[in-house]
C-alpha cells in the first residue's frame, strides 16, 4: 500500500509530535523493536548515557554498554518482548553495573522500568524508562537528617526538662474544644507526688489539685488566657495526698497554631519554700522573739487600727496596761533565765484566755498591753482580774517564787486623738495600782 | 459447594503447579543471587488453592497489623494479580538481608520501596514466567508497585478488574530465605474463567508429559 502526500504529511507530523513528547518526558525514554533494536532514543536518554540519538538508532542495547549491561536488564528486555512482562530495576542493585550519569556529572540515582508495549497487530515492542530519583533520594537524606536531629533534639531537651525543678506543661485545645496533653515533663512527678503515666492522660490534672477557694481565681485566669491569647501567673496552694500544702506559681500563656487549635504554654513553679521564707519573715518582724506574741510596733499598729474602727462607729474599746510587779528583783534573785521563763509563761496563760479578736503584745520590758475591741471598760475589768488572778494563783514550779501583776485599764474616749492616748490613761492607772500596794486592776479615772 | 471447589483438581494438576512455581522460584533465587553477588536460597514453596476469602481471613488473623506487598497486574489469556506479602518487619529484613547493613528505621525510603518492589519483580516474573512458558499463555504484565503496611483485604479485593460476584483462586505460594528467615507469600489471584483457562493449560500441559 502506498501512501497519499497528504497522509505522508500527517504521519510525519504525528511521529514529529511523539518525537517532541517523548523528548519532553520527564524520564530518560528508549523503544526497542521485537529485534531489540532501538527506534527512539531520547534527549535526557543521550544526556544520562552519553551516547547521542543518531548513534543509538537501530543498534542494540548490548552492543551500545558494551558489557556492562547488567544481566537482569537483558533478561528483562527479553521478558518484556517476549513474554509480555514488566520489570523494575532499582539503583540499590544495579547502580554499581549500569553506570549512568547526572546533568551535574555525577552518578544517576535510577528507577528503571522496562514494559512490554503490545500493539494491535500483534507487534510488540519494548518501552524502557529510566527515571532520574537523584532529586528524590536528596530529599528523603534531607527529611531524614531533619527527623533525627528532631528525635536528638528532643531527647536532649527530655533530659533537660525531666532534670527541672519545674513543671513544663503544653496542651493543646482544638476548636470543638477537645484538651490535649502535647508535652509534660517528668517533673510533674516530684512536684505533686503522683505517677507521670497518671498525669500526663489528664490535660486539667492541676486544676484537681487545687484548694477550692483558688480553684475559681485559677478557672479565671485560665479562661482568660485561653479566649485573649495573652500570659498571665497566678499563685495557688494545692493539696497533695499526704495532706500537705504547696504553694505554685502558674504562668500561663495562651497562642493559636496554624490549624486554630490554642495552645496553652504552662510553668509550673514550687515555690513553697519561698512562701514559708515570707511567712517566717512577716512572723519574725511582728512577733516579739522571747514570747512569740506581737511585738511593740506590731501590737501599737493593729491597735491603731481597732482604735480607728472603734473611733468611727462609735463602739467601745478598752486598753489593760499590765506590769509584772517586782520584776527587777525576780530578775536579780532567781537569774535572767528565770526571767525569760516568767516573760514566756505569762504571755502563754494570758493569751489562752483571751478572745481571737483582742490583741496582745509585749510593749517592751515586763510591760504587756492587751486591747479589747468592742469592749467597755466594766466589761474589761473582769477580765484583767481574771488575767490578775490567773498569774496570782499560777504555780511557777519554782520554789519561793511568786508572780503578780498590776493593771492599768482605760477605755476610748470621744476625745481621743489616737491609741497613744488611750495608752497614757492606761499607764496613769497602772501607777495608781503600783501605789495601792500592786497585784490589782486600777481603772483610770479623773 | 461452590464453583471453584466443583473444579475438583486432580493431585497431579497440583503436582504440576508446584513443579511450575518451584522452577519459578529457582529462577528467582539464582536472579537474587546475581543481584546481590552471593548466594540466595528460597526453599520449596508449598502450593495450596483457597478462596480469596479464606485466605483473606486467614493473612488477617495471622498479620493483624497488616502486610507489606508487592503486587503486579496482568491480563491476557488469565488476567488477575500476582503478589508477594510479608508480615511488614520482615520485609526490611529482606531488604537488609539483600542491601546488606543499611540503616533502616521504621520507614523505608522511596529507593529503599524501589529495591523491595524489584524484589518482588523478580520472584514474581520468575514465577508467571515459567507458567506463561510451560502453559503457552498470552499474558501482559504490569509494573510492580510497592504497598507498606496495608490491610491484606485491600490487595484481596481492592482496585482489581476481577469480578468479585465469582469465586477467585488464591494460590498461595509460601517461599521462605534460608539464612535471614524471612517468610513470604507469593499468590496468584484468579477469577474464575481464568482459572478454567488455567486449569485447561495444566491438563495439556500434563498430556504433553505423558505423551513424552
Amino acid at each position: 500500500m502506498t501512501l497519499g502526500v497528504k497522509q505522508t504529511q500527517k504521519l510525519v507530523s504525528w511521529t514529529n509530535i511523539i518525537d517532541a513528547v517523548i523528548d519532553k518526558s520527564e524520564f530518560g525514554g528508549i523503544v526497542l523493536n521485537g529485534a531489540q533494536r532501538v527506534l527512539i532514543w531520547n534527549q535526557k536518554m543521550a544526556s544520562y548515557s552519553g551516547i547521542c540519538r543518531e548513534m543509538a538508532l537501530g543498534r542494540r542495547m548490548v552492543s551500545l554498554f558494551d558489557d556492562n549491561l547488567p544481566a537482569r536488564f537483558i533478561n528483562s528486555i527479553d521478558q518484556a518482548l517476549n513474554l509480555g512482562m514488566s520489570s523494575v530495576l532499582s539503583y540499590k542493585f544495579h547502580g554499581q553495573t549500569l553506570r549512568l550519569t547526572n546533568s551535574d556529572g555525577g552518578p544517576l540515582l535510577f528507577t528503571i522500568y522496562i514494559k512490554p508495549l503490545s500493539l494491535p497487530n500483534s507487534v510488540r515492542y519494548c518501552l524502557i524508562e529510566i527515571h532520574n530519583m537523584t532529586n528524590v533520594e536528596a530529599r528523603e537524606r534531607r527529611l531524614k537528617k531533619i527527623t533525627e536531629e528532631r528525635k536528638e533534639s528532643e531527647t536532649r531537651l527530655r533530659l533537660l526538662t525531666d532534670n527541672l525543678p519545674a513543671v513544663i506543661h503544653q496542651v493543646s485545645v482544638s476548636e470543638d474544644g477537645k484538651k490535649e496533653v502535647t508535652f509534660l515533663n517528668k517533673g510533674v512527678e516530684q512536684l505533686l507526688a503522683e505517677e507521670y503515666g497518671i498525669l500526663c492522660k489528664d490535660p486539667d490534672f492541676l486544676k484537681r489539685y487545687i484548694l477550692p477557694d483558688d480553684r475559681q481565681k485559677f478557672d479565671d485566669v485560665l479562661a482568660d488566657v485561653m479566649d485573649n491569647t495573652l500570659e498571665r501567673d497566678i499563685i495557688v496552694r494545692v493539696n497533695l495526698n499526704q495532706n500537705s500544702l504547696k504553694w505554685i506559681h502558674v504562668f500561663l500563656r495562651g497562642r493559636k497554631n496554624d490549624r486554630g487549635s490554642v495552645i496553652i504554654d504552662g510553668l509550673y513553679l514550687d515555690i513553697t519554700f519561698v512562701k514559708i521564707g515570707e511567712e517566717e519573715l512577716r512572723r519574725l518582724a511582728t512577733t516579739d522573739s522571747l514570747t512569740g506574741i506581737f511585738n511593740r510596733r506590731h501590737l501599737l499598729e493593729i491597735a491603731e487600727r481597732d482604735f480607728a474602727a472603734a473611733h468611727r462607729y462609735e463602739t467601745p474599746l478598752s486598753v489593760l496596761l499590765i506590769d509584772i510587779d517586782h520584776f527587777k528583783y525576780v530578775n536579780d534573785q532567781f537569774g535572767h533565765d528565770i526571767g525569760d521563763t516568767v516573760l514566756k509563761k505569762f504571755s502563754i496563760l494570758t493569751q489562752d484566755i483571751l478572745r481571737q479578736c483582742d490583741i496582745f503584745g509585749r510593749l517592751g520590758g515586763e510591760e504587756f498591753v492587751i486591747v479589747l475591741p468592742q469592749t467597755p471598760s466594766s466589761g474589761a475589768f473582769f477580765v484583767a482580774e481574771k488575767v490578775r488572778k490567773l498569774i496570782e494563783n499560777a504555780d511557777w514550779a519554782i520554789t519561793d517564787l511568786k508572780v503578780t501583776i498590776s493593771i492599768g485599764l482605760a477605755q476610748s474616749l470621744p476625745s481621743d486623738h489616737d491609741i497613744s492616748d488611750v495608752l497614757k490613761r492606761a499607764d496613769l492607772a497602772v501607777y495608781k495600782a503600783k501605789d495601792a500596794g500592786r497585784n490589782q486592776t486600777f481603772i483610770y479615772s479623773d | 459447594m461452590n464453583e471453584l471447589e466443583s473444579l475438583s483438581w486432580s493431585e497431579d494438576q497440583i503436582d504440576a503447579l508446584t513443579e511450575i512455581m518451584n522452577m519459578g522460584i529457582g529462577v528467582a533465587a539464582s536472579s537474587l543471587s546475581e543481584m546481590v553477588g552471593e548466594e540466595v536460597i528460597l526453599n520449596i514453596p508449598k502450593i495450596r488453592l483457597v478462596s480469596r476469602h479464606d485466605i483473606s481471613q486467614e493473612l488477617s488473623t495471622q498479620c493483624p497489623e497488616g502486610m507489606s506487598y508487592v503486587f503486579q497486574d496482568f491480563s491476557g489469556t488469565v488476567h488477575g494479580r500476582s503478589a508477594l506479602l510479608f508480615p511488614i518487619q520482615k520485609s526490611f529484613n529482606l531488604v537488609k538481608a539483600l542491601l546488606g547493613n543499611i540503616e533502616i528505621d521504621d520507614e523505608l525510603t522511596e529507593m529503599e520501596q524501589e529495591a523491595l518492589s524489584e524484589v518482588g519483580n523478580v520472584i514474581l516474573n520468575a514465577c508467571i514466567a515459567t507458567l506463561v512458558n510451560n502453559l503457552a499463555l498470552e499474558i501482559e504484565v504490569e509494573i510492580p508497585q510497592y504497598v507498606r503496611g496495608g490491610a491484606v483485604s485491600v490487595l484481596l479485593e481492592g482496585d482489581t478488574q476481577l469480578d468479585h460476584s465469582q469465586t477467585n483462586l488464591f494460590c498461595a505460594v509460601n517461599f521462605s530465605t534460608r539464612e535471614s528467615g524471612i517468610e513470604g507469600y507469593v499468590m496468584f489471584l484468579l477469577e474464575l474463567p481464568s482459572v478454567k483457562t488455567l486449569k485447561n493449560s495444566l491438563e495439556e500441559y500434563l498430556e504433553n508429559i505423558m505423551s513424552l
